[in-house]
């Protein structure tokens, strides 16, 4: 891992990941790929706007020596408020044809795909292991994300001289990242269903940064899923932020939740309800076994601890 | 982004399955049913694995069972090992159900959770009869019903665990059927506490004396961890489970005095 190219590269994971990697010994070039322009880039990082085309890319990937790749394919997991809907299924397949092109010395692709592609839902397992992914597939966000995935894994299949890792990330906290779930947990009343108190869990943006680290330097071969340590109750994340407990009924009630919502009364937050009633959270024993620790816990991430 | 937030997470009052640690089987009222109600007594208890996962594997009846708890309980005081219980997931979408039936120990009947479970080493206890055991009609007393697919010896299989087969008798006359009526496609057992009681009779339970035997444990040749096993092989083992289960039901019943005594 010597010569780096990142995707999303001015979302704020991007942004991070980037700047941390500069600081990875043997690291010699970082250089962010990104649609965007925007004036405040980091010192020492090259930006490249980039208009997904074959020809071009290859040839990027060849005169710059790139030997590891690491897309950004969640929007949801970037913590970019401008950049959302479901992956980029076509840009993924152009990176991936890009990275397995003969005249590219790519050694190593890392995928940063989402815990999303897990259902939400009672029947679901508690904490999804990577090869429970059977069958249905949940939502057009999930469906985007593993089409994206299957592209990967086509070029570990087909290429023995490229190493791919698909990150699965939990969804993002801490700094100004997060998604849904801690967008309801910031509200000032946080609603909590009655009768409900779901397992969920978050990834600390340190956490993700480190992982996605982890999974290049060590070349990692395969699926893994990342979160930070542990799962916590919803009850326990409102006690952990320090905010009241607002009970809200656990069910849309037509037109009780409409009047409510326009009332401005605490009401079960739109498509929030598997969230708040089953809850997710993924098994990270697979990474752990190959070596990494998270630093962060669950109740840390809750709370929006720094360090 | 509190300042006085803790640096890190307090101990947590349940489990990573939402279990509560000692909670519910330590309630006071469980262990009067259990001792004093239904004067469970145990046959072959050394039979339950003092450490490491296994599946336990036993009888399922009655229209609110009581056959789980008297297990989770029993298995807790005498060997001091917690029993997981997999369950219908539809339980989970009713509120406080969900989380009454978590904390003692219940968990969602996924292929998945049940081998992180046993992977874990832990005990888990599954009714191979599933809702056919609870509904069946008042004709197929004290007869095993079908034991699905044998998704439950892939499961044991799978985890490369022993399967515990634990036979309850008594269980079936604390809430006897009467009969079966089906109400929107659904059958539905009438008790006789029902019949005497009323609709809350469903929950009044006889104090019918309950015995249970545990059977020596069943182990499989098979390697762990395979893609998939052989259909007709679950099938059989399933099978001879099942078999060697009736057999001991039938004969725990020929011993038995009366239905109150034992």
């Amino acid at each position: 891992m010597e010569r780096l190219l990142v995707t999303g590269a001015t979302t704020p994971l991007g942004r991070m990941l980037v700047q941390h990697l500069q600081d990875e010994p043997g690291v010699k070039k970082v250089i962010g790929v990104e649609p965007r322009s925007t004036t405040d880039w980091l010192d020492g990082v090259e930006l490249v706007a980039f208009e997904p085309d074959d020809g071009e890319l290859v040839s990027f990937l060849a005169d710059q020596a790139v030997d590891t790749v690491i897309h950004l394919l969640a929007p949801s997991r970037t913590g970019d408020p401008e950049v959302s809907g479901p992956a980029d299924v076509i840009d993924c397949m152009r990176l991936c044809a890009a990275v397995g092109s003969p005249r590219a010395h790519v050694r190593s692709l890392v995928l940063v795909s989402s815990s999303e592609v897990y259902p939400i839902d009672s029947h679901a397992p508690l904490m999804h292991r990577e090869q429970d992914l059977v069958g249905d597939v949940v939502s057009e966000a999930a469906e985007a994300l593993l089409e994206a995935e299957d592209f990967a894994r086509d070029v570990a299949e087909r290429l023995s001289h490229v190493n791919v890792s698909i990150l699965r990330l939990a969804e993002l906290m801490g700094g100004k990242l997060g998604g849904a779930l801690s967008a309801v947990l910031a509200q000032s009343r946080p609603p909590q269903l009655i009768g409900f108190d779901p397992q969920v869990q978050w990834l600390h943006a340190l956490d993700a940064v480190e992982a996605i680290r982890f999974a290049a330097r060590l070349e990692l071969a395969g699926v893994y899923n990342v979160a930070s340590d542990g799962v916590i109750r919803w009850s326990e994340a409102l006690a952990a932020r320090g905010r009241p407990v607002t009970p809200v009924l656990p069910f849309e009630v037509w037109p009780l939740t409409a009047l409510l919502r326009s009332a401005g009364l605490p009401h079960l937050p739109d498509g929030m309800g598997n969230h708040l009633r089953s809850g997710s959270a993924v098994d990270t024993a697979k990474l752990r076994a190959a070596g990494w620790q998270p630093r962060f816990d669950q109740w840390q991430c809750a709370a929006g601890s720094e360090s | 982004m509190s300042p006085t937030a803790p640096k890190s997470t307090p101990p947590r009052a349940l489990d990573q399955w939402g279990r509560s640690e000692g909670g519910v089987f330590s309630n006071a009222l469980y262990r009067a049913a259990y001792r004093d109600w239904f004067r469970v007594s145990w046959e072959g208890m050394e039979h339950v694995p003092a450490s490491g996962g296994a599946l336990l594997v036993s009888n399922h009846a009655g229209l609110i069972p009581v056959d789980g708890s008297i297990v989770q309980q029993g298995v807790e005081e005498e060997r001091g090992r917690a029993v997981y219980a997999l369950a219908h997931h539809g339980f989970w979408r009713f509120p406080f159900m969900g989380r009454l039936l978590s904390r003692s120990g219940a968990v969602v009947g996924h292929p998945s959770n049940a081998q992180r479970l046993l992977a874990d080493g832990q005990l888990v206890l599954v009714f191979p009869e599933g809702e056919k055991g609870p509904v069946k009609a008042a004709s197929e007393r004290y007869r095993l019903q079908r034991f699905g697919r044998g998704g439950f010896v892939e499961t044991a299989m799978r985890a490369g665990v022993p399967i515990v087969p634990i036979v309850l008798s008594g269980t079936e006359d604390t809430t006897p059927t009467v009969t079966t009526v089906s109400v929107a496609g659904q059958t539905v057992p009438i008790t006789l506490n029902s019949l005497l009681l009323g609709p809350l009779g469903a929950f009044a339970h006889f104090p019918a004396k309950i015995s249970v035997e545990v059977l020596p444990p069943v182990h499989f040749d098979e390697a762990p961890g395979l893609a998939s096993y052989s259909r007709s092989l679950l099938m059989s083992r399933s099978e001879e489970i099942r078999s060697d289960m009736q057999r001991t039901l039938d004969s725990m019943l020929g011993r038995r005095e009366s239905v109150w005594k034992g």
